[in-house]
């Protein structure tokens, strides 16, 4: 009656085994890079915004070019607030690429699309700068700058 | 505004390691039936005190490349503070430097994906979670040619590279280099070449690489 337990209490062990140790591969774990999220967090001070900005297309259309921006930005500490939000648009140089963009944001409404920066000749790089300010304010201050070498 | 609510993570107690084993079977159908019970029972009152997450940004600016912050808090607006937040690649997540109850998530392309989140409720450590659908790609990684200049060429830049680092400039452009140079081309002037430096890389270079060379030879000598 053991030796039936024993058995029957060996053969429940090996159908019920799985393997959970690591795989091991020929691959050389330290050639990969692991990618840290606090490497593309922006912010060394407790920020009143949270904002972003990408560069999304870049067209030659007629009369020059076309580049194409998405911007995020949120009152972080009370992100239904209504905010201002300016972006412009320069050159290294320091000259306007396409005029300012003007909106307002809050959270239920804060992915904005830029689509009408049109610089009549081709720019190598375009600076952004992020500027927000509460609608009950009123100078803008500023929030971020983004750099894109096209 | 996008909310979502938690899921509530009950767990269950180990009690009774010196019963017997009639008392064990009693108590654990005993917890069973107190567990279903709960679960029918408690969730309305389980939700009246409940945490949510809340999107600091709306759905469509859910893209990729960017910190999509998350803040949690209870529906009186109390702010809980999160323990750790977990995410499976290719996102990534962490709690704000600065705002215990933020954390930010960070996906390196395309994907739909869900975020575990340990957090302080009074005393009690809770588990929640939250779904992320259709994180969009967007930002420009490469753009397409604007204008008349393309841009460099990796096979010519492979080339030049080469071109140094295979010590051609020692004689090149000094001697003469042949138009219109092709991978077999470069193989036939290494075997016919009265320089001994130059015949030792005879059936030593690669194609691709007698490739990147005759490109940088025709572009930058004729």
């Amino acid at each position: 009656m053991r030796i039936l337990l024993l058995l029957t209490a060996t053969f429940m062990m090996l159908v019920s085994f799985q393997n959970c140790s690591p795989e091991h591969s020929g691959t050389d774990l330290s050639s990969q890079k692991v990618f840290k999220i606090d490497s593309v967090y922006p912010y060394a001070t407790k920020s009143t915004y949270y904002d972003n900005v990408q560069l999304v297309n870049v067209q030659s259309v007629s009369g020059g070019y076309n580049y194409q921006f998405i911007a995020s930005l949120v009152y972080v500490d009370a992100p239904d607030t209504q905010v201002k939000l300016r972006l412009t648009f320069k050159e290294e140089s320091g000259a306007l690429v396409c005029p300012r963009v003007e909106v307002t944001v809050n959270r239920s409404n804060n992915n904005v699309e830029v689509s009408n920066c049109t610089s009549t000749k081709s720019q190598s790089t375009i600076l952004i700068t992020v500027e927000a300010k509460l609608t009950t304010e009123t100078n803008y201050t500023e929030v971020g700058s983004y750099r894109f070498d096209i | 505004m996008e909310i979502y609510f938690v899921n509530f993570v009950f767990e269950s107690t180990l009690a009774g390691a010196l019963m017997d084993s009639e008392s064990k079977r009693k108590t654990s159908i005993l917890a069973l039936v107190m567990a279903v019970a709960a679960s029918i029972l408690l969730i309305p009152a389980a939700e009246a005190q409940d945490a949510k997450v809340v999107s600091l940004l709306t759905a469509q600016a859910f893209v990729t490349q960017r910190l999509l912050p998350f803040s949690l808090e209870k529906s009186s607006g109390e702010k809980l503070n999160v323990l750790s937040a977990r995410v499976a690649p290719p996102c990534y997540s962490m709690i704000d430097r600065f705002r215990p109850n933020i954390f930010h998530v960070y996906c390196l392309s395309a994907t739909s994906t869900r975020v575990s989140i340990a957090y302080q409720d009074g005393d009690q450590i809770k588990e929640a979670g939250v779904d992320l659908n259709g994180i969009r790609a967007v930002a420009l990684i490469s753009t397409t040619p604007v204008g008349p200049d393309p841009g460099p060429n990796p096979l010519i830049e492979q080339g030049r590279e080469l071109f140094q680092v295979k010590n051609c400039a020692s004689c090149h452009p000094g001697t003469p280099i042949s138009s219109q140079q092709t991978a077999a081309s470069i193989e036939a002037n290494f075997a016919d070449s009265p320089s001994a430096e130059m015949k030792a890389y005879k059936g030593q270079i690669s194609v691709s690489d007698r490739d990147a060379l005759a490109a940088y030879i025709n572009e930058e000598f004729f």
